[in-house]
């Protein structure tokens, strides 16, 4: 339990989206008399469920309106979820706009003690730091100008070098990696990498999926405010790149209770299965069940996957002959026990197939 | 409950002394007299005021000029903070919606750049009282207290008005009209004793009149206010600044929504 750092549990965001504009006082009595004040809820994040690690560098992916900053700025504490709660189990440090609060008239040194301020670090750690930001951000030279007169760049790497001078447990990074021109990306990426190197728990969002490839360990692909994909960094990049069909790529599903179903996705890749175990909290009902699907055409009928449930030593496997493409099964345990499920298959294809062995993944419920 | 606010005031004095820095530093950035205006302000509309007043209608008040300074500086901290605290939270929306930051810092800092402006035009007042020859005693002492009530005063309506703001934008209008009609309701120009006595009851009650009236028995009676002033002016810091942290917890759920 202490090596989860951020909890995310049934997180959801709903926003209100008004019909009538209702601004002002006379305009909030008018449709209350008319019996138009009601709202549209638009929801940006739905439902999601995450588990970061410590030490683990987590990237997110997807498309524009997707959910991801809204999520971070959950997260952050800046947007309190309106569905399921979120936990955080260490110092957090959001990168989520560089430079807030810059005011323009104020000169530079004036804004580094107010946006680190408004970042929440004290006088004296700002004191003893100044020279470094300053250092960093090569802005010896105007650092009694107003800020007015500075091109955006200098700008950006005035707050960029303020936003980094602390090594938190837990950081996050909202896009703020893709701006500036080259040498300032090399210094930013470099400065990046310093901070994470100490096993500092990262989650960072990018659309420059080059970064995410070689920075992260662990990828997460949001879309409408869903979790669709998460895991491997290669994986989930070329899944949301388009370069895998995700779409019908085999799916698994488990759960243990009707409404508790939790999707794991096979990925194809080109490994042996792994032996996969793993542990499920099961319902009133004691049931586990789930179901493969399998959109291969060119099934021999071989392909089989065994599954093994686990309470307390006995252990009653099943067996499985895929013949279909969507195949279901149910096996009876305790209920209410934590149970390990054991699943392996002798799923294989010829080299040269786009398809070839496939891995499970589950997520943990209990985080045993 | 209200330890959590305080606590969190002090908790976070260095981002409200780099707000209030900040808007001290813009806010005579380009002017020419710069901070002296804090002073000639009061001063001027004081001037005006006593000339239209003292030989216009020739009300016969002991002192006026001290009179009118009084009510003039304690109304103008009351109506330029609140007014400032109002628009303090939909005015730093962008920051609010990337940055966590207590909400309740910005009417705060607000109240507390007017709380520097109100020293710089007790400076003007007790220039106008050395110049009048008004002897100074020991109650003047118990300025600084009246004052520390009436910001807590202050800070009180001032949650209350920056909450109400971010979901209906005309607070700001409908207080312009409040803060001038309660400006006329208050004592500050005219002698108290035109009042006719059936409305005094409801006089009393307004919260600025008691301030006023304590300033202004401490330096021009030389004598320490009634108990009954001392209880208003007390009751309303401490009920408001309850009822302003109560409505401001209530209502800041939903800011980020709305702003």
């Amino acid at each position: 339990m202490s090596d989860i750092m951020i909890d995310i549990q049934e997180a959801t965001m709903d926003f209100h989206v008004d019909h009538e504009n209702t601004n002002s006082f006379k305009e909030f009595f008018v449709n209350l008399l008319k019996g138009k004040l009601h709202y549209d809820h638009f929801r940006a994040v739905d439902n999601v469920s995450i588990r970061i690690k410590r030490g683990e560098v987590c990237g997110i992916v997807g498309r524009n309106g997707a959910g991801k900053s809204t999520l971070l700025k959950m997260i952050a504490g800046v947007l309190k979820p309106t569905g399921g709660k979120i936990d955080i189990y260490g110092n957090i440090a959001p990168m989520l706009e560089l430079g807030a609060g810059f005011d323009q008239d104020l000169t530079a040194r004036e804004n580094i003690y107010l946006n680190g301020a408004i970042l929440g670090y004290s006088k004296a750690f700002l004191d003893s730091k100044f020279d470094d930001i300053v250092r960093f951000s090569e802005l010896e030279r105007f650092i009694d100008q107003p800020v007015r007169t500075f091109s955006s760049g200098m700008m950006m790497r005035l707050a960029f070098s303020i936003a980094t001078q602390i090594d938190p447990e837990i950081l996050i990074v909202d896009e703020i990696l893709s701006v500036g021109d080259s040498h300032f990306r090399q210094k930013s990426e470099g400065r990046m990498r310093e901070m994470m190197s100490g096993g500092t728990t990262v989650l960072m969002v990018s659309h420059v999926l080059g970064q995410i490839r070689s920075m992260c360990d662990r990828v997460i692909w949001l879309d409408h405010g869903r979790v669709v994909m998460d895991g491997d960094p290669q994986m989930v990049c070329d899944a949301y790149e388009g370069l895998i069909d995700f779409e019908n790529a085999p799916q698994f599903e488990i759960g243990c209770h009707k409404d508790d179903i939790q999707r794991i996705t096979m990925y194809p890749d080109n490994w042996l299965p792994p032996e996969g175990s793993y542990k499920i909290k099961t319902g009133p009902m004691g049931l586990v069940s789930g179901s493969l699907l399998c959109p291969f055409n060119d099934l021999t009928g071989n392909e089989k996957v065994r599954i093994t449930l686990d309470c307390n030593g006995d252990a009653d496997p099943i067996v499985i002959a895929i013949k279909e493409e969507h195949t279901s099964f149910e096996i009876q345990g305790k209920p209410d026990t934590i149970v390990t499920v054991h699943i392996n298959s002798n799923f294989s294809r010829s080299p040269g197939n786009d398809v070839r062995k496939l891995s499970v993944l589950l997520e943990d419920t209990d985080g045993n | 409950m209200n330890k959590n606010g305080i606590a969190g005031i002090l908790k976070y004095r260095f981002l409200l002394s780099q707000l209030v820095s900040r808007d001290f530093k813009t806010r005579y950035k380009r002017s020419i007299l710069g901070v002296l205006w804090s002073m000639l302000n009061p001063l001027l509309t004081m001037s005006v005021q006593y000339i239209v007043f003292a030989n216009l209608f020739k009300w016969d008040v002991d002192n006026y000029a001290v009179y009118l300074l009084i009510g003039t500086v304690t109304f103008n901290f009351f109506s330029e903070a609140t007014q400032a605290a109002l628009t303090s939270i939909t005015g730093s929306a962008s920051l609010i919606t990337k940055v966590y930051i207590p909400t309740y810092v910005f009417p705060v800092a607000k109240v507390l750049s007017s709380c520097i402006n109100l020293c710089f035009s007790t400076l003007a007042l007790y220039l106008i009282i050395f110049i009048q020859g008004l002897p100074l005693n020991p109650y003047h002492l118990l300025i600084p207290v009246m004052y520390v009530m009436l910001i807590g005063f202050t800070v009180g309506i001032g949650l209350i008005l920056s909450s109400l703001m971010v979901y209906f934008r005309d607070t700001q209008f409908l207080y312009g009209v409040v803060i001038v009609l309660w400006m006329y309701l208050t004592p500050l120009f005219y002698p108290v004793d035109i009042i006719p006595a059936e409305w005094m009851g409801v006089y009393s009650l307004n919260p600025m009149f008691q301030y006023v009236t304590f300033f202004r028995t401490l330096v021009l009676e030389g004598a320490m206010p009634s108990l009954q002033c001392f209880g208003f002016c007390f009751g309303y810091c401490v009920g408001f600044l309850l009822l302003g942290y109560a409505v401001f917890r209530k209502l800041k759920r939903n800011f980020i929504l709305y702003i």
